[in-house]
C-alpha cells in the first residue's frame, strides 16, 4: 500500500497516464502551428490561475469562459491540422533515426531542373524535408523513392502527365513521392491573387521546416518558402547559396 | 502621450520578445532531433501528475 491505495493500481495508473501524455507531446509536437496554439492556450490557463488565485473578478471570469471555449474554438480552426496530427501519432516514422541531407549531386540536380522548368515556364513544387517528417503528404502521394536526378523532376512537372499536379517530395538523395498535397496558407500578407502552388509551398513551411522550391507556371518566376517566408530568386546561385545553407 | 507610450512598450515589449524568438519551432526542432526526449518528457510530466493527485491530492475538477 502506498498513500492507502494498492501499488498495483498506482503502476498501472502510472502506466495509462504516461502512454496519454506520449501520444498528447507527440501530438502537439507534429507541427509548428500546433506547438505555437498549445503554447497561447497554456499562456491563457497560467492567467486564469493567477486571476483565480488573487480573486480578480472580471479577468478571472472572463478567462474561465475563455479557458472553457478555447478547446473547442481550437477544434474548429485547426481541424485540417489536429486530423494531420492525430495520423501521424498513430504511426510510426519511416525515416531513419539520422536526417541525412542531399549530396552535392542531389543539389546540383535540383538547382539544374528549377533552372530549366523556369525557362519553359513550367509549373513546379519541390518540397525538401528536413527534421519534420512529411511521411503524413507522401502516404497520399505517388511514392517514388527514386534518385534525384534533373531529368527525372523534369519529367514529372512536364505539363499533362499524371505526376505534374502536386508536390514532389526529396529526402536526402531520393526523390520520395510525386504528386503531394499540402494545407494551403491563409497568410493575408500575401497578395489575394497568389497561387495555390505559392500557397501550397507557404503552407508547408508555416507547419514544417522543409525548404519548398515554387516555379511559377505563369511567369517561370522560381521562389523558396522556407519558415513561413517566400522569397523571390531567379538568380541560379543564389538559389544554390540558400539550396547550400538548407542541406548543410 | 510619450509616457503613456513608455509605460505600454514597457509592458508589451517582454512579450513581444519572447514571442519573436521563435519557441515554438525551436522545440519541434528539437524534439525531431532528439525523439527519445518525448518519452523522458512525458514521463516528467506524469511524475508530476502523479505527485499532483496522490502526494498533494490535488483534484483535477
Amino acid at each position: 500500500m502506498l498513500f492507502g491505495i494498492p501499488i498495483w493500481k498506482i503502476i498501472v495508473d502510472a502506466y495509462f497516464v504516461w502512454v496519454l501524455v506520449v501520444f498528447l507531446v507527440k501530438f502537439l509536437l507534429s507541427n509548428k502551428r500546433m506547438l505555437s496554439i498549445a503554447s497561447s492556450f497554456i499562456l491563457v490557463y497560467v492567467l486564469a490561475l493567477i486571476a483565480n488565485y488573487f480573486d480578480l473578478l472580471i479577468s478571472a471570469k472572463a478567462l474561465a469562459y475563455l479557458a472553457e471555449w478555447l478547446p473547442i474554438l481550437m477544434i474548429v480552426i485547426m481541424a485540417p491540422d489536429i486530423r494531420r496530427s492525430l495520423e501521424f501519432v498513430w504511426k510510426a516514422d519511416s525515416r531513419n533515426e539520422n536526417v541525412v541531407m542531399g549530396s552535392e549531386r542531389t543539389k546540383q540536380a535540383i538547382v539544374d531542373a528549377a533552372m530549366y522548368l523556369s525557362s519553359q515556364s513550367i509549373g513546379a513544387l519541390m518540397t525538401i524535408e528536413k527534421h519534420n517528417t512529411l511521411d503524413q503528404y507522401a502516404e497520399r502521394a505517388i511514392m517514388m523513392n527514386s534518385e534525384v536526378s534533373k531529368e527525372v523532376l523534369i519529367n514529372i512537372f512536364t505539363p499533362n502527365t499524371p505526376l505534374h499536379d502536386g508536390a514532389v517530395i526529396i529526402r536526402g538523395d531520393s526523390i520520395l513521392c510525386a504528386g503531394a498535397y499540402f494545407v494551403l496558407s491563409d497568410n493575408q500578407n500575401f497578395e489575394k491573387t497568389t497561387g495555390s502552388r505559392h500557397r501550397a509551398g507557404l503552407g508547408i513551411s508555416e507547419i514544417t521546416d522543409s525548404l519548398t522550391i515554387i516555379v511559377s507556371e505563369e511567369t517561370g518566376n522560381v521562389s523558396i518558402a522556407v519558415e513561413g517566408i517566400m522569397l523571390k530568386i531567379n538568380d541560379r546561385d543564389k538559389l544554390m547559396e540558400y539550396i547550400n545553407m538548407f542541406m548543410k | 502621450m510619450n509616457t503613456i507610450k513608455k509605460i505600454l512598450t514597457f509592458i508589451f515589449e517582454p512579450l513581444r520578445a519572447f514571442a519573436n524568438r521563435n519557441i515554438a519551432e525551436k522545440t519541434s526542432t528539437f524534439f525531431n532531433k532528439n525523439k527519445w526526449m518525448i518519452y523522458v518528457v512525458s514521463f516528467l510530466i506524469t511524475l508530476a501528475v502523479l505527485v499532483i493527485t496522490y502526494v498533494l491530492e490535488i483534484s483535477w475538477r
